[in-house]
């Protein structure tokens, strides 16, 4: 069944990550939150001097830089983390050599990179915890938020991640690369999806590839979401394309990783 | 029972052929090959490196797709029902790999138990008894990457006997293990086919492991079964094609020679003639098992210092095979 695939490899991530060095996995964690914190305060202070244009007002809808940045940063955890874990959960398995013991079993795919997907998701939202209540003195202001959109809006971003992750796994088994691909998927969303500034600011040639990355559509509805309050009527068109967007890179994502895996212990050579 | 008929393996690799320049080529591993297996008995597939053996193993274990021919177990269809065959079958490789370090041994089997959907209860006594089997009790709780070679091994052995599997292909098990837990393997091995009717196949190095354990075995090369049979029929075989005779003499006289030479030319065979320091040693090689009538022709005319018979070795018949399968390879 699904279920015990799911809280199996869940479960097993969580005794790998946390048996060598508890202490160390805290800290780096902890550190992690810290420094994306401070990024976006330095960017705040001395790239923008405490000020925002009024063109960044129009664009992102807020004056909150402070927020918007952070809010920001925390989708941008939230992506390296899925990526780092989801993504290389098969290349990893083929590296240690338990790619062979796993695909001999009845290993449910689904259900295996749910598991990954979930003790990930567990992972990053304790930090995430962590970085809240460390940014509420940075500025990070909550008055505004509408619960049920930002609840939509992490809903579907996870979703959207799930999927982007399984595609890149896919890429990685056929390609037997992790370092480069993993890091040109980064650059790309970290340029192309209003992590630190609105799209708007970028060529336009550039912004027709933010609107194919569905961690565009997820920044927006978040900050819409927590910063202006805006309910989910109100960003039905920003929730359908991320909602469309989710649901290809994730039946893509599906459709490839089984015959790409399927066919790693043969491609070994290649 | 587990029937394959006409299995084909072709492997794509790449071949480099400057730098950044690289052209694909093809392998083929596993020429046609026709394979049974029953319940309850013991197969040995044996050839040199590179043969092909792990490539069928692996065929057998749904790791990889043939590229032709037919394999059903138990009425299944090796490449349609794959996920039905994954439970009534399992593979052990001989090495340290296919379990996670960073787990305890328990955990191994815990995590793998899980993807077979095996219940708590059931699942906690079958650990149970796998750890006390392979031995691991005492360091059952400790992370794996602590473990000993051998340790590593047998929680392989464990991991490959979680889902009680009707059909077991061992790729070398006894890769590295200490002789007396060889042997306990051996023994179990044996007990897996015989008590509880397992369908085996295992490829080893060791030709006496298989001598030991096999009902059946057989022998391929470079993709192609060169023999099959029993072990002792295969012995047999080889002890046609290999018997040589050392033999130590007190004199050599040129009657003997002569009688000696037309026997030997009669039956297409040869001898060498070594005499270091007055003694006469000639070593007969031929196909027929002619120790008595050797033996009567040289002690009516001279005395027998020693007499020595090599014992045709199974290890002989595949080299022997394969270097004859090479050559006509070679020669086609
Ligand atoms: N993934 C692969 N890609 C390309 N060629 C391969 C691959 N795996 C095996 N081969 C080739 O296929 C042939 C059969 O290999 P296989 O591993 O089945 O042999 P084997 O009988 O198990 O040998 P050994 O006794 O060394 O374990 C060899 O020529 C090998 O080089
Ligand atoms: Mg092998």
């Amino acid at each position: 069944m699904i279920i015990n695939n799911i809280l199996a490899t869940a479960r097993r991530n969580l005794t790998m990550q946390t048996r060598a060095y508890p202490v160390d996995f805290f800290f780096s964690k902890l550190l992690t939150c810290f420094f994306t914190i401070l990024g976006s305060f330095f960017i705040y202070n001395i790239v923008f001097k405490g000020n925002v244009t009024n063109e960044f007002i129009q664009y992102s809808g807020t004056s909150d830089y402070m927020s918007f940045t952070i809010l920001g940063s925390f989708m941008y955890l939230f992506v390296v983390g899925t990526f780092l874990n989801v993504s290389r959960s098969f290349i990893t398995e083929m590296r240690e050599g338990t790619l062979d013991s796993l695909l001999i079993s009845p290993v449910n795919y689904m259900g295996y990179l749910s598991g990954n997907m979930l003790e990930q998701t567990m992972i990053t939202a304790g930090e995430l915890l962590i970085a809240i209540l460390i940014t509420i003195p940075f500025g990070l202001r909550f008055a505004n938020i509408n619960v049920a959109s930002t609840m939509l809006s992490i809903a579907l971003t996870l979703i959207a991640l799930f999927g982007m992750s399984i595609i890149l796994s896919g890429i990685m088994i056929y390609f037997k690369d992790t370092y480069l691909s993993q890091n040109t998927v980064f650059s790309i969303i970290y340029l192309t999806t209003g992590i630190l500034f609105p799209i708007q600011y970028l060529p336009s040639w550039l912004q027709v590839i933010s609107n194919y990355i569905p961690v565009t559509y997820s920044l927006r509805t978040l900050r819409n979401s927590v910063l202006t309050g805006l309910d989910i009527t109100s960003q039905y068109n920003d929730f359908k394309q991320l909602a469309v967007l989710s649901i290809v890179y994730f039946t893509v994502g599906m459709l490839m990783i089984r015959r790409i895996v399927k066919k790693a212990p043969e491609r070994q050579f290649i | 029972m587990l029937i394959a008929k006409g299995l084909k393996k072709n492997y794509i690799s790449k071949e480099k052929t400057g730098f950044l320049k690289s052209r694909l080529k093809t392998v083929e591993a596993i020429k046609s090959l026709d394979l049974t297996i029953r319940p309850g008995k013991i197969v040995g597939l044996l050839g040199l490196n590179g043969a092909g053996k792990t490539t069928t193993i692996k065929m057998l274990s749904t790791l990889l797709e043939p590229d032709g021919g037919s394999c059903s177990i138990d009425g299944l269809d090796l490449t349609r029902d794959a996920f039905k065959i994954k439970h009534i079958v399992n593979m052990i490789a001989g090495g340290e790999r296919m379990v996670y370090w960073r787990l305890t041994a328990r955990e191994n089997l815990e995590y793998f138990g899980k993807l077979y959907n095996i219940p708590n209860n059931e699942l906690n006594k079958r650990i149970d008894n796998l750890i006390e089997f392979v031995g691991l009790n005492e360091r059952a709780n400790e992370a794996v990457e602590k473990y000993s070679k051998g340790m590593k091994q047998r929680l392989q052995i464990a991991r490959g006997l979680i889902n009680d599997p009707k059909y077991l292909f061992m790729d070398e098990p006894t890769l590295g293990l200490d002789a007396p837990i060889a042997r306990d393997l051996r023994k179990f091995t044996k007990s897996l086919a015989n008590k509880e009717g397992k369908g085996i196949l295992l490829t080893s190095h060791y030709i006496n492991e298989i001598e030991e354990l096999c009902d059946y075995v057989y022998i391929i090369n470079q993709g192609q079964k060169v023999m099959e049979g029993s072990p002792k029929e295969i012995a047999s075989i080889v002890a046609n094609c290999t018997n040589k005779y050392h033999i130590k003499i007190n004199s050599f006289p040129d009657k003997l020679k002569v009688q000696l030479e037309t026997y030997l030319s009669a039956i297409q065979s040869d001898y060498q003639l070594d005499g270091a320091d007055g003694s006469f040693e000639i070593c007969v090689s031929t196909h027929k098992d002619i120790q008595s009538e050797l033996i009567a022709m040289l002690s009516q005319q001279t005395k027998i210092i020693s007499f020595a018979a090599m014992e045709p070795k199974l290890e002989d018949a595949i080299i022997t095979l394969s270097e004859v399968r090479a050559y006509e390879q070679a020669h086609a």
